[in-house]
């Protein structure tokens, strides 16, 4: 189809009439259609034709398709998008829309634009707060078929909060607080009990609570917050949802970085370390290791380093490398008595010798030739790494140089 | 943003597939290929989440049928569990208590409802009543041509 160039004008052209028409159905469709294919062509086409629809007096159904048949679009090629003051304001009205599916696929459109040029669209943090504000506030049977599974226009929510992370914590303080607020109620709504024994209850619930946490670790600020959002995620750590402990220590690993969090993240060291050795599922596994990782400092290297080696000779080929890596780089980092280091290091060529790169021993002799006190200790334990009656070809490079020099 | 949706069954066969990105025909056999041997290789006790290359897939089982969804690092895991779940609904509510066989022989069907639940890789109306009365006006429009070609061949004497 794409080197015919008429087939192709006569479809827009059919294209075009559909979306003129009266009837709401073939707009949906023609929009649809529109989406479907998206290329070029109906970029250049369509792009400044759909904007109409967000502004007319028109169904609400027709208004949420045109909004993501024009992210598309804008998608396919951001370059022939134009719009003046006057419809960005009107687009961000939509945030404000009273029918909530409108503002839904609204949100995801204003998100690819924010993304493309946040300063033209910062009027939309107070209306994505007032309206995050208005849902959180009330009750879930005022959203009748927008409630799902008791948790009220979640998508919608979810989306504001993604929404509300492209920009930094807002500057106006009236903004700011009101926001404060909400996320407070979304972290307290995650302690009261359950109302459906179902799963997609419990699922959705904390769908919602990790985007909040998202926004919280992005912004950044409140360290109670912060520390709240540690405490609750260390609660998922024990659960029995595979997919929450996933997750948990997936949100952990960002709430380390923050110097409000980090603390408070380290007193969970005890269970991510048994979730290294107990879990199932590799995936959950890897996240572990990650936060250990991340939470490390001097004050705790030690024992999570012992804790890798210790998971690494048994663990997945596939994540070894990695670990290994990790490992060199946390002793080396944190390591404040070098006998321990060189003890680690030459522990981790034994284990895992295959996964260790040039970089990693080429670090080690490093460490040997600037240091002299460590020397006749390096070449002591070198000798003894040889003894075993099987060695690996790093190993006996690593002790040729050391036994080689001192 | 939901970059692509494939249904398949147990046994490896593709049921349904859903591109929110443009690939290549071979690109997409050999995605499918892939992701099909991983999912079904997983035990049932493991998460419903993975990371593959640089996209997170979230799955989840139905009886027979596997609903597994391809979406960008910034995007709402859980969430994208519940939206898989809210089609499985849609389906139900449609075609009545849905089975493989119904969406190997309505596909079309199918089709539409994914058109006006999830647009360009985003959500666009999450009310099932929504959703379902569009479905439905779409195929009362369908009947009535239907009825129109019909009625003018039998005017021809054709039928």
């Amino acid at each position: 189809m794409n080197s015919n160039i008429e087939m192709k004008q006569l479809i827009i052209q059919n294209i075009r009439n559909d979306i003129q028409s009266q009837n709401p159905i073939f707009i949906n469709l023609a929009l649809q259609c529109v989406v479907n294919i998206g290329d070029k062509e109906m970029a250049a086409a369509f792009t400044n034709e759909i904007p109409r629809l967000l502004y007319q007096d028109i169904i609400d159904s027709v208004k949420q398709s045109a909004a993501l048949c024009l992210l598309r679009l804008h998608r396919t090629s951001p370059e022939s998008l134009h719009l003046n003051t006057e419809r960005t304001g009107r687009i961000i009205h939509l945030l404000n829309h009273q029918h909530l599916g409108t503002a839904t696929s609204a949100v995801s459109l204003i998100d690819a634009l924010v993304k493309r040029n946040p300063d033209e669209y910062k009027g939309c943090i107070s209306l994505a707060v007032s309206r995050l504000s208005k849902i959180v506030t009330s009750s879930y049977t005022d959203f009748q078929d927008y409630t799902y599974y008791f948790v009220s226009a979640l998508w919608l929510c979810v989306k504001l909060l993604r929404l509300l992370q492209n920009y930094p914590s807002p500057d106006d303080r009236s903004i700011r607080s009101r926001l404060n607020e909400c996320l407070d109620i979304m972290l307290n709504k995650a302690q009261e009990p359950l109302k459906s024994k179902k799963v997609q209850h419990s699922n959705i619930r904390n769908a919602v609570l990790f985007e909040a946490i998202n926004l919280i670790i992005h912004m950044d600020c409140e360290s109670t917050l912060l520390v709240r959002a540690c405490n609750q995620l260390g609660q998922f750590l024990q659960n029995r949802e595979t997919n929450l402990r996933y997750l948990a220590l997936e949100s952990m690993c960002l709430l380390a970085t923050s110097e409000f969090s980090h603390e408070a993240v380290k007193k969970h060291q005890e269970t991510v370390i048994n979730a290294l050795k107990s879990e199932r599922d590799v995936g959950v596994r890897q996240r572990a290791v990650d936060l250990l990782y991340a939470m490390c400092d001097r004050s705790n290297a030690q024992d999570i380093v012992q804790e890798m080696l210790t998971y690494l000779e048994t663990a997945d080929y596939t994540i070894r490398e990695e670990m290994v890596l990790k490992i060199a780089i946390l002793s080396g980092k944190y390591a404040i008595d070098y006998k321990w280091y060189l003890d680690v290091m030459l522990k981790l060529i034994r284990i895992a010798g295959d996964f260790v790169s040039e970089e990693v021993w080429y670090h080690v002799i490093q460490v040997v030739v600037n240091r002299n006190d460590v020397q006749s200790y390096a070449a002591k334990i070198a000798f003894e790494a040889l003894q075993a009656p099987a060695c690996h070809e790093n190993m006996v490079k690593v002790a040729r140089y050391i036994l080689g020099e001192y | 943003m939901i970059q692509f949706i494939l249904l398949f069954s147990r046994q490896g066969k593709l049921r349904l597939q859903k591109w929110y990105t443009s690939q290549t025909e071979k690109s997409k056999k050999k995605i499918t290929r892939e992701l099909i041997a991983t999912v079904l290789s997983r035990k049932p006790k493991m998460s419903s989440f993975l990371e593959w290359k640089d996209l997170k897939i979230v799955y989840k089982r139905y009886a027979s049928l596997y609903f597994c969804c391809a979406i960008e690092q910034e995007d709402n895991e859980l969430l994208t569990l519940e939206t898989i779940h809210r089609y499985v609904e849609l389906l139900d509510k449609y075609f009545g208590s849905v089975c493989e066989l119904d969406i190997i022989f309505n596909f079309e069907k199918a089709y539409f409802i994914f058109d006006e639940f999830i647009l360009g890789g985003e959500i666009q109306e999450t009310s099932k009543k929504s959703v379902l009365k569009a479905i439905n006006d779409q195929d009362v429009i369908q009947e009535e041509e239907l009825e129109e070609k019909r009625s003018v061949l039998e005017d021809l004497g054709l039928a």
